[in-house]
C-alpha cells in the first residue's frame, strides 16, 4: 500500500489529507493558515502524518495548493529581477509592455524592458526575422543584473519558433541559472494579457522556488522522500520542476481543488458544488468532472490577464459570518465574518459574537459546541434570519445554473453545516463524507494534463480532423507531463470562430488530462 | 464652444461605443490605451461640428477593419492611420481639414480618434453607420452616393496599398482579400469627402451623442437596470430612438457558426421575472440583426440590438455570449437616415438574409400590441 498527501491553503484554514491509494481517507486536519504561508502548510503535513500512524516510507506523492505566488504579487514582495522582451517589431510598437500594470508594481518590473524584431503572422508567416544580433546585446547588457526573463513574441501561440530562439540565445550568454518565462507555455492569444502573465510569472519564480524546496525539505526532515506536486488553477498537477518554471499557473488553485473534491467525494461529475467557508461561500459549475471556467479576462494583484479561472461566485455567508440584530427587530447578516477566531467569539463556544454557526444551532439544525448559551435567543427571529440565509444561497445558485432545470448541489466546506438538506434549484442535495477537507481531497486527488491552444485554418483539413489533430496534440502534452496513457481523457474542448478571416479560422483549445503513472 | 477630445473624453467614447457595436464592433480596450497614449504624448483633439466645416474643405474617414482577434495579438506599430491618410491626400492631390468616422460602433470609434492624434488634425463629429455593420459600403456614405475611392489600407510602417474602383463593392472585396494576406487586421481611410458631401451623407454628431452616453454610464456599481435608465434618457433626446427592454433571463441556448468568415448563429434568452414563460430568439451574423419570439419578429437590423450583462449593465459581444449568464436583451431604434429606402437597400434585414421588411421596432411594438 502506498499513500498520498493532500495540502490547501485557504484564506482562513490550511487543509491536509492523507490517502490511501485507493483515495480512501486515513486522516485529516485543519491548521489556521500562517501569514507567511509555509508555516502552517509544514503544520498541517505533520499533523496529519502523525494522526495517520502509516508509516513514512509509504507516502509516496505529496500535492500542494499554495497561495505563495498570488500572495507574493499582490504584496508586491519577493519579486525576482525581471527583464521584459518582446518580439514583434516592426509591429506592436505602438503599445509598450506593461502599459496598464499598477504603478506601485510597474516600478519593480520596468528597468529592462525590449522590443525585438520578429514574431509571427496568424498564419505563421514571420512579421519579421528574428533579431538574433539585438537579443545578443540584450544578454550582454542584462547579464549580472536580472535574474529572470519574461519572453513573449507575437502569435506564439501559433508558433514558438521565436521565443525558443530567443530562450536560446539568453541562456547562451547568462547562463543556466537565470530563469527564462516563454508566454506560448503560458498563455493564449491576445499578446498584452499574455505578456502581463509571462511577466508575472518570471517575477515569481524565486518565490515558487524557496516554498517548493521548504517543503520539500520539510518532508524530508519528517523522513519522507514523496514526490512533489503543485495544484494548478484548472485542477491539474504540475511537478516540482515544471511549477517552479511556470509558477503563474499556480494561482487561484484553492477553488478548483475544492470543486474537484466534491466532485470525487459524491461521485459525480456534473453538479453544482457550494462550498462553504468561514467567511463565504463560493458556488461554482462541476461539467465533466472539472470546473466551468470563466470567459472573463482575470485580474492578478491589478494585471490583466488572460488566464482561465472556474466560474464562482461569492457571497459574503460563512460560519463565522457575524449577524446584527437591531433595536427595531431588523438584522443584517455579514458581510464581515469572525473567521478562524470562531472557536473563540462565537456564542456556542462562550463567545460575545452571534454568528451563521450561533443561528443554525439554536435552531436545532445543528450540534456544535454548547447549545444553551443560544437557547435564551428569539427563536421566531432567528427563523427569519435562517431563512435569508437559505435564500442568499439559493439565489446564488439561480445564478449559476446552466438553466431553469434542478440540479444536484454538493455542499462541501467546514461551514456547510448551515445549509439544509433542502434547497430551491436543487435537484438533490449531498453531504459527503469528509466534506470539510474537500479542497484537500481535490488538491490530494488532481490528474495531470495537457493543453493545445492554437489557431488553425479549419478548411485546410476540416473541422472533424482539426479537432482529432488538437486533442492528440493534448493528449501527447499530457502524457508528458507524466498522466498514464490508459487514462487519458479529453476533458475540454472549445473552437471558437474567429470572425473575419477566410479558411475558417478557428482558436481551438483542447485540454486532455488522466491519472498520474504509477512509475 | 470648441470642444476637445481628451483622455477622459477617450474613456466616456469607448464606453458608449460599445452600446453601439450591437454586438459587434470589436473590443474597445486597446484602442482606448492606443488613444490616450497619444493624447497625453500630442494633447486633446478637436472635436469639430460638421456644421461648420466649410464646404470645400476635405474631410477623410477612417477605420480599421479585419480580425478584431488578430488585432489584440499582432499590435500596431504606431502611424498606419497616419500614413492611410497621407496617402490619400498625396494621390488625390488635397490636404484634409479633419478626420471622420466610418463606424461609430466598437473600436473604430476611436481610431479616427488616434488618426486624428497622430496626423495634427480635428476630427469631425460624424460617422457613417451609426452603429457597427461588417461591410465598407454598408455606410450612409455609400447609401447616399460617395466613392470609397481611392482607398488606402495598411498595416506595416513603411508600406501602403491604394485601391480603386468605381464601386464600392469591388473596393470592400480587394480590400477584404488585402487584409488577409496583410495579416488580418490593417487600418484603412476611404470616402474622401469635401464638407458638402459630409453634410449629407454622414451620420452627424454621432460622437457627441457616444460620449454624453459613455459619461452617462460612467459611475460605478452599475446593473442592467441603471445602465437601461440611463440609456433611455440619453437616446431620447437624439437622432435614434428610446431603447425598449424586450425581455430579462437567461441565455439557455447559444449556437455558433463561421460562414464565410462571418460568424453566424442564434441564441434563446429564457426569461425570468416578468418575463417568466417566454422564449427570445436572437440571431447575429457578426452583429445581432434579429429578435423574434416564437414567430413573431419583435425588431430587425439596423435598429440596433444590444444583449447587456444583467449584473454589470455591459454589453455583450457575440464572441462574449456564454450559456447561462443571464442578460437583458433591448432594442435601439436606429438614426432615421438608416431607415430611408436607399440605406434599407443597402444595410435592411434582407441585405442579411433575412426575409422580413424593415418596421421601426416602435411600430413593431404598437403592431404586436406589447408596449415593452
Amino acid at each position: 500500500m502506498s499513500y498520498r498527501i493532500g495540502i490547501d491553503v485557504g484564506g482562513t484554514h490550511t487543509d491536509a489529507v492523507l490517502l490511501d491509494e485507493k483515495y480512501q481517507v486515513i486522516s485529516e486536519t485543519k491548521t489556521p493558515t500562517t501569514a507567511d504561508v509555509s508555516t502552517g502548510i509544514y503544520k498541517a503535513m505533520r499533523e496529519v502524518i502523525g494522526k495517520s500512524g502509516v508509516p513514512r516510507e509509504k507516502i509516496r506523492y505529496a500535492m500542494l495548493g499554495t497561495t505563495h505566488c498570488t500572495n507574493a504579487i499582490v504584496e508586491r514582495k519577493r519579486l525576482n529581477k525581471v527583464a521584459v522582451i518582446r518580439i514583434g517589431a516592426p509591429a506592436t510598437l505602438a503599445v509598450k509592455p506593461l502599459v496598464g500594470v499598477p504603478d506601485d508594481l510597474r516600478s519593480h518590473l520596468e528597468k529592462y524592458v525590449y522590443i525585438v524584431r520578429g514574431g509571427h503572422e496568424f498564419d505563421g508567416r514571420e512579421i519579421a526575422p528574428l533579431d538574433v544580433e539585438h537579443l545578443y546585446r540584450i544578454a550582454n547588457e542584462i547579464k549580472g543584473k536580472v535574474d529572470s526573463v519574461a519572453i513573449t513574441s507575437v502569435f506564439s501561440p501559433v508558433s514558438k519558433d521565436h521565443e525558443l530562439k530567443a530562450a536560446e540565445i539568453i541562456r547562451e550568454v547568462l547562463g543556466s541559472g537565470v530563469a527564462i518565462s516563454l508566454s506560448h507555455e503560458i498563455g493564449s492569444i491576445g499578446l498584452l494579457e499574455r505578456e502581463n502573465a509571462t511577466i508575472l510569472n518570471a517575477a515569481v519564480v524565486n518565490v515558487a522556488k524557496t516554498a517548493a524546496e521548504g517543503f520539500i525539505n520539510a518532508l524530508k526532515a519528517e523522513g519522507i522522500n514523496a514526490k512533489v506536486f503543485f495544484g494548478q488553477n484548472d485542477g491539474t498537477l504540475m511537478n516540482v520542476e515544471y511549477a517552479i518554471k511556470y509558477p503563474i499557473l499556480t494561482i487561484s488553485c484553492g477553488p478548483t481543488n475544492s470543486i474537484r473534491g466534491a466532485s470525487y467525494l459524491a461521485q459525480l461529475s456534473n453538479a453544482l458544488v457550494v462550498d462553504v467557508g468561514g467567511t463565504t461561500t463560493d458556488i461554482g459549475v462541476l461539467i465533466h468532472s472539472f470546473p466551468r471556467e470563466s470567459s472573463l479576462a482575470v485580474e492578478i494583484g491589478g494585471v490583466r490577464t488572460n488566464f482561465r479561472m472556474p466560474d464562482l461566485v461569492s457571497i459574503g455567508l460563512g460560519g463565522g459570518t457575524i449577524i446584527r440584530i437591531h433595536q427595531d427587530g431588523s438584522f443584517t447578516i455579514g458581510p464581515d465574518s469572525v473567521g478562524y477566531k470562531l472557536p473563540e467569539k462565537g456564542m456556542v463556544f462562550g463567545g460575545d459574537t452571534l454568528t451563521a454557526t450561533d443561528v443554525v444551532v439554536a435552531l436545532g439544525k445543528a450540534k456544535i459546541g454548547d447549545p444553551q448559551k443560544v437557547a435564551h435567543l428569539d427563536k421566531e427571529l432567528l427563523n427569519r434570519i435562517y431563512h435569508q440565509m437559505v435564500e442568499m444561497v439559493e439565489e446564488a445558485i439561480d445564478k449559476m445554473k446552466t438553466s431553469a432545470d434542478p440540479v444536484p448541489v454538493i455542499l462541501v466546506g467546514g461551514g456547510s453545516v448551515l445549509l439544509p438538506d433542502k434547497l430551491k434549484g436543487a435537484s438533490k442535495v449531498i453531504r459527503p463524507d469528509h466534506f470539510g477537507v474537500a479542497n484537500a481531497i481535490g488538491a490530494a486527488i488532481a490528474q495531470v494534463s495537457g493543453q493545445v491552444e492554437r489557431v488553425f485554418a479549419l478548411d485546410e483539413l476540416g473541422r472533424e480532423k482539426t479537432l482529432e489533430l488538437a486533442k492528440k496534440m493534448a493528449i501527447d502534452e499530457a502524457i508528458k507531463a507524466g498522466a498514464n496513457p490508459e487514462t487519458i481523457e479529453i476533458v475540454d474542448m472549445e473552437d471558437v470562430p474567429l470572425a473575419y478571416l477566410p479558411g475558417n479560422a478557428a482558436r481551438v483549445r483542447v485540454k486532455a488530462a488522466g491519472v498520474l503513472s504509477a512509475s | 464652444m470648441k470642444r476637445y477630445i481628451d483622455e477622459k473624453t477617450v474613456s466616456s467614447l469607448a464606453r458608449g461605443a460599445m452600446y453601439l457595436g450591437s454586438g459587434g464592433g470589436g473590443d474597445v480596450k486597446l484602442m482606448e490605451l492606443m488613444a490616450k497614449r497619444i493624447i497625453k504624448e500630442n494633447g486633446p483633439i478637436p472635436l469639430i461640428s460638421p456644421f461648420r466645416f466649410p464646404d470645400e474643405e476635405w474631410v477623410i474617414p477612417v477605420a480599421v477593419m479585419g480580425s478584431p482577434t488578430i488585432f489584440s495579438e499582432r499590435l500596431p506599430s504606431g502611424n498606419e492611420l497616419k500614413k492611410v491618410v497621407e496617402t490619400i491626400e498625396k494621390e488625390k492631390n488635397i490636404a484634409a481639414s479633419a478626420i471622420t468616422g466610418i463606424e461609430i460602433g466598437g473600436m473604430n470609434a476611436i481610431s479616427p480618434v488616434i488618426a486624428a492624434a497622430l496626423t495634427n488634425l480635428p476630427l469631425l463629429d460624424a460617422d457613417g453607420m451609426g452603429r457597427a455593420f461588417p461591410e465598407l459600403q454598408m455606410t450612409t456614405y455609400h447609401g447616399f452616393g460617395m466613392k470609397a475611392s481611392p482607398a488606402v489600407i495598411s498595416n506595416r510602417p513603411d508600406k501602403t496599398y491604394l485601391l480603386s474602383s468605381d464601386e464600392n463593392t469591388e473596393i470592400e472585396k480587394q480590400a477584404r482579400k488585402l487584409v488577409t494576406d496583410l495579416g488580418g487586421w490593417a487600418a484603412i481611410a476611404c470616402y474622401p469627402m469635401q464638407g458638402w458631401q459630409m453634410r449629407e451623407a454622414g451620420i452627424l454628431q454621432t460622437y457627441t451623442l457616444t460620449i454624453r452616453l459613455g459619461e452617462a454610464l460612467s459611475a460605478d456599481a452599475m446593473d442592467a437596470h441603471d445602465v437601461m435608465e440611463k440609456m433611455q434618457k440619453v437616446f431620447q433626446k437624439s437622432i435614434y430612438g428610446k431603447p425598449v427592454k424586450l425581455i430579462e433571463g437567461k441565455i439557455v441556448d447559444l449556437q455558433r457558426n463561421i460562414i464565410e468568415g462571418m460568424l453566424k448563429g442564434s441564441l434563446v434568452v429564457e426569461g425570468s421575472g416578468s418575463y417568466i414563460g417566454e422564449y427570445l430568439s436572437v440571431f447575429f451574423h457578426n452583429e445581432y440583426l434579429w429578435i423574434k419570439k416564437n414567430d413573431t419578429t419583435l425588431a430587425t437590423v439596423p435598429d440596433l440590438i444590444c444583449v447587456l450583462d444583467e449584473e454589470t449593465g455591459y454589453p455583450l459581444s457575440v464572441e462574449e455570449l456564454e450559456n447561462h449568464v443571464k442578460v437583458w436583451v433591448i432594442a435601439i431604434p436606429g438614426p432615421f437616415l438608416l431607415q430611408t429606402t436607399k440605406m434599407l437597400d443597402v444595410v435592411g434585414p434582407m441585405q442579411f438574409g433575412i426575409a422580413e421588411n424593415f418596421i421601426p421596432i416602435e411600430e413593431r411594438l404598437k403592431l404586436n400590441g406589447n408596449e415593452g
